[in-house]
């Protein structure tokens, strides 16, 4: 079933169409890959399904809803989550505090509660804390719930990141070149966490540059140049496709 | 950006134990009393401040606006209609918390931190003109006198000495839920904007909301300490919704130090206090404040108890090594440690 | 008799408004380039006049020399506040420059009361006729005071519109980065700007002193007026803080004669307020 869709997404700035008309559909379960050059709109695409740009015209439909033009938190708090490009956490508070402040949709906690600790709140505390424990756990951050996070590898950022999105429970996550910075040790461990989430039940929808990682994990893959789509298809369809190669000018195919 | 429990406690214990005895061994003529009454009412305006400045990253210049707002709802409620200065309290909270949403919604839509500063500007100076000339209410240029003070079973709370220990047991209480504020949702999702609003709002925290409620909060938090200063000191007029005030308040919160608890009552009292050593030289008292404030923005922006508390933390550590480590500082054997690409 | 009552109203709000429009568009400059609030700007105002009063009344200098004197030290004062009080906040928070202003002007005010005292002073105009159009009456002074205001706002534009110093400060205030990249020292602009800001500044405060009093107090009031006009205007737009500043002075001086003279004071923020409410980007805002 298909769980995420634009259709005719354009973005004109100024003269130019950052995304052109494009046509996406996600299914449900699927590792989607979203690829191409640099300067080929995948971020601005992201940016506009998740709400966090306005389109020019065309429209984004999440689970059957028409989610165009929503503001962002309400688009998360449809199950609709993304992570940034640029390594985007909570730096001044610690590991744990990151993955407790990104709960908030999950928070049951009542004001009054916790100011005076009643017995609920105590227990709901308790679980959220071990829900985030869960998660840091999940991403190889266990042992770090006390540092800053901004004292941490460029790898364990990522993860960080990884952790906070998921602290939102997505139906869909949105990655955001999340293996930039990474080694090929960090992001094969990237590749698992991703493989896992699917296993669990996630839809996934990733961009990326790296190659690797995109031909190894994803279910299906497009392609963008110029803010349009050129191609569509399963990785060996895509690596095997004249346009696609012709489009990245010299890359080496595949791996 | 609190350190953790540890100094934070010993800190609040001896500032606690100091409290309750001042009137009584310390400060025994009344007027040094009145100056600690004083004390405690800023500092309460000082933590509101601060919710906004520290908590939230933003920049109110009508503060004092509301603190005068506050103190003359009450003292309208008081005298024109006979309500009980402890309903006037809740009143003046009310409604200056009400009014402070208005204006949160009409100046937080892109939450860019300069709108607010100027619309509140604006709102104050407004307050300020109603007051003045809407005489049949507010008294005109002179305002209102013979405020009445709060009643316990017909037993006017009216001395230092008793109004005294009635406002610090507010001003307790507000440092507790403050302190507890920041672990429910509510505070997480304030401070969650102000770290990283983008990351806030791709998980869901409405920025808007959250910022328009922590303001509205705010505003009633020294609408209530208006009031408090009404029923004591007896009197409201113009001047207490005039800049003056509002620069008392951001020197209470940038001598005191910005983002903590204890930071803006340190400074109510640094400020009181040197104040009236200073009011031999009455001529340059201000200019003094002015110096000393642009000092402490140049050379310590957090202010003095942050600062103080480095200096603490430097030392406990220097004395008694990795045992009195406190969460939230850094840790310096991170592995790897933000190397090639650092964050954002 | 009512088109005189009108015609008078609208003189004064003439002169209200041509002081408005120098004094917001120095603000106006500053916050599109730099970004910044400069908390300080209404006593760089208070300062120009201070210090003429000090110059012809305590010196005895003609009010000319004054003048031009006093502008040239307040556009080096600009100078010294950008260097000292601006630019080393740049990076960090919008709060920390906006807090480093506010002690500045903070600094600036009360070390202006020990000096001279809170009481007004008065600076004798160089001229002190005044003749008659119509029943309408016209000083020389306000004439002068308009007349120099009107060729300040078309040497601004000239300058931001046709030179190369204009340009690289546009550039620069529309994207530091870019203007970096090609070439323009951003920080010289900075210092220019502030300059140029605290020139007009202070030009509003030694035209101000023919038509009303210098006082350490007259800040503070034509700060808050000067917010106002550039919010409704939309933060950073020059050009439009000029139109508005005429607008809302002229308007001010009508209001206060026809509405109610009771809450004239209040107009100008109502108006901020209800732009704000309806276009909060101001009326030639962008976004």
């Amino acid at each position: 079933m298909t769980v995420l869709q634009t259709i005719g997404l354009t973005k004109l700035f100024g003269g130019l169409s950052a995304v052109d008309k494009l046509d996406l559909t996600i299914n449900e379960g699927e590792i989607f890959g979203l690829i191409g050059p640099n300067g080929s709109g995948k971020t601005t695409a992201l940016n506009l399904i998740t709400g966090f740009i306005k389109p020019t015209s065309g429209s984004v439909r999440y689970l059957g809803e028409d989610i165009t033009g929503l503001q962002t938190h309400s688009i998360a708090g449809r199950g609709l989550i993304r992570t940034f490009q640029i390594t985007s956490l909570f730096e001044d508070l610690t590991v744990l505090e990151n993955i407790l402040h990104a709960a908030h949709l999950y928070n049951s906690t009542s004001l009054f509660g916790a100011l005076v600790s009643s017995k609920s709140n105590q227990r709901k505390t308790v679980e959220l804390e071990a829900k985030a424990i869960d998660i840091l756990q999940f991403v190889g951050l266990g042992h770090r719930l006390e540092s800053k996070a901004r004292d941490l590898s460029a790898g364990s950022h990522r993860y960080l990141e990884i952790g906070i999105a998921l602290s939102a429970r997505p139906k869909v996550l949105l990655l955001d070149e999340p293996a930039t910075g990474l080694n090929s040790e960090e992001a094969s461990r990237l590749m698992d966490l991703i493989r896992t989430l699917h296993d669990r039940g996630t839809t996934v929808v990733l961009v990326e540059h790296n190659m690797k990682l995109v031909m190894n994990i994803c279910t299906r893959i497009l392609v963008l140049k110029f803010g349009a789509a050129i191609a569509e298809g399963t990785p060996e369809e895509i690596v095997n496709n004249e346009t696609v190669v012709s489009a990245y000018l010299g890359r080496r195919r595949g791996a | 950006m609190q350190i953790g429990i540890s100094s934070n406690r010993i800190f609040g214990f001896a500032v606690f134990a100091l409290a309750l005895a001042a009137p009584k061994f310390v400060f025994t003529n009344d007027y040094n009393r009145g100056l600690l009454v004083l004390t405690v009412i800023y500092a309460i305006a000082g933590l509101s401040l601060d919710y906004i400045m520290g908590q939230m990253g933003q920049f109110s210049f009508g503060h004092a606006a509301f603190w005068g707002f506050g103190a003359y709802v009450s003292a309208i409620l008081a005298l024109d209609f006979g309500l009980s200065p402890w309903l006037g309290f809740v009143a003046a909270s009310v409604a200056a918390g009400i009014v402070g949403l208005g204006i949160g919604l009409i100046a937080l839509r892109r939450n860019r931190g300069l709108e607010l500063a100027i619309v509140t500007l604006g709102f104050g100076v407004l307050a300020w003109i109603v007051a003045l000339r809407w005489r049949s209410v507010t008294g005109g240029p002179a305002g209102l006198r013979k405020v009445p003070s709060p009643s316990i079973f017909g037993w006017e709370i009216r001395s230092e000495f008793s109004y005294y220990y009635l406002a610090l047991g507010f001003l307790l209480l507000i440092v507790w839920v403050l302190a507890r504020l920041e672990h429910t949702r509510f505070g997480r999702a304030v401070r969650s904007i102000n770290e990283n609003e983008a990351l806030a709002s791709a998980v869901g925290v409405s920025a808007r909301k959250y910022y328009v409620l922590a303001f509205g909060f705010s505003c009633a938090l020294v609408g209530f300490s208006g009031a408090l200063y009404a029923h004591h000191f007896r009197f409201v007029n113009p001047n207490l919704l005039s800049l003056q005030p509002m620069f008392i308040f951001l020197i209470i919160v940038l001598v005191g130090g910005s983002g903590t608890l204890w930071g803006p009552v340190l400074g109510a009292a640094a400020y009181v206090w040197i104040s009236e050593y200073l009011r031999v030289i009455e001529e340059f008292r201000f200019l003094i404040f002015g110096v000393v404030l642009l000092l402490i923005v140049l050379f310590m922006p957090r202010g003095i108890y942050p600062t103080l508390r480095e200096g603490v933390i430097s030392a406990n550590r220097l004395l008694f090594g990795r045992w009195a480590h406190t969460s939230g500082e850094s840790d310096s054997e991170t592995v790897g440690s933000a190397d090639g690409v650092s964050a954002g | 008799m009512g088109w005189q009552i009108f015609g008078q109203q609208l003189w004064n709000g003439l002169i209200n408004a041509s002081i408005y429009v120098i004094f917001a568009a120095g603000l106006s400059l500053v916050f599109g380039v730099m970004k910044v609030i400069n908390m300080a700007h209404g006593e760089l105002t208070m300062l120009g006049a201070m210090l003429l009063y000090t110059m012809t009344e305590q010196l005895g200098i003609n009010y000319y020399w004054g003048a031009i004197f006093v502008v040239a030290v307040m556009a080096m004062v600009g100078l010294l506040v950008n260097r000292v009080a601006v630019l080393p906040f740049l990076g960090r928070s919008e709060l920390t420059v906006l807090l480093s202003t506010v002690a500045v002007s903070f600094v600036m005010l009360h070390g202006s009361i020990a000096v001279w005292g809170s009481g007004p002073k008065g600076v004798k105009a160089p001229f002190n006729s005044i003749f008659e159009i119509g029943g309408i009456f016209i000083t020389t002074a306000s004439l002068l005071l308009i007349g120099v205001c009107f060729i300040a706002v078309v040497g601004l534009h000239l300058v931001l519109a046709r030179t190369r110093l204009g340009r690289m400060t546009r550039a620069t205030g529309q994207n530091l980065l870019g203007a970096q990249l090609i070439g323009i020292n951003t920080t010289r602009i900075y210092d220019t700007t502030l300059i140029i800001a605290s020139g007009l500044a202070a030009l509003a405060g030694v035209l101000i002193v023919l038509v009303s009093v210098a006082s350490p107090n007259l800040g503070q009031p034509l700060l808050i007026t000067g917010f106002a006009v550039v919010i409704v205007a939309g933060m950073g737009n020059v050009p439009g803080a000029i139109a508005v500043g005429l607008f809302l002075g002229t308007s001010e001086a009508l209001f206060g004669q026809y509405v109610s003279t009771y809450y004239r004071q209040g107009y100008l923020y109502v108006v901020m307020i209800i732009v704000l409410l309806l276009r909060p980007e101001g009326l030639f805002g962008r976004r």
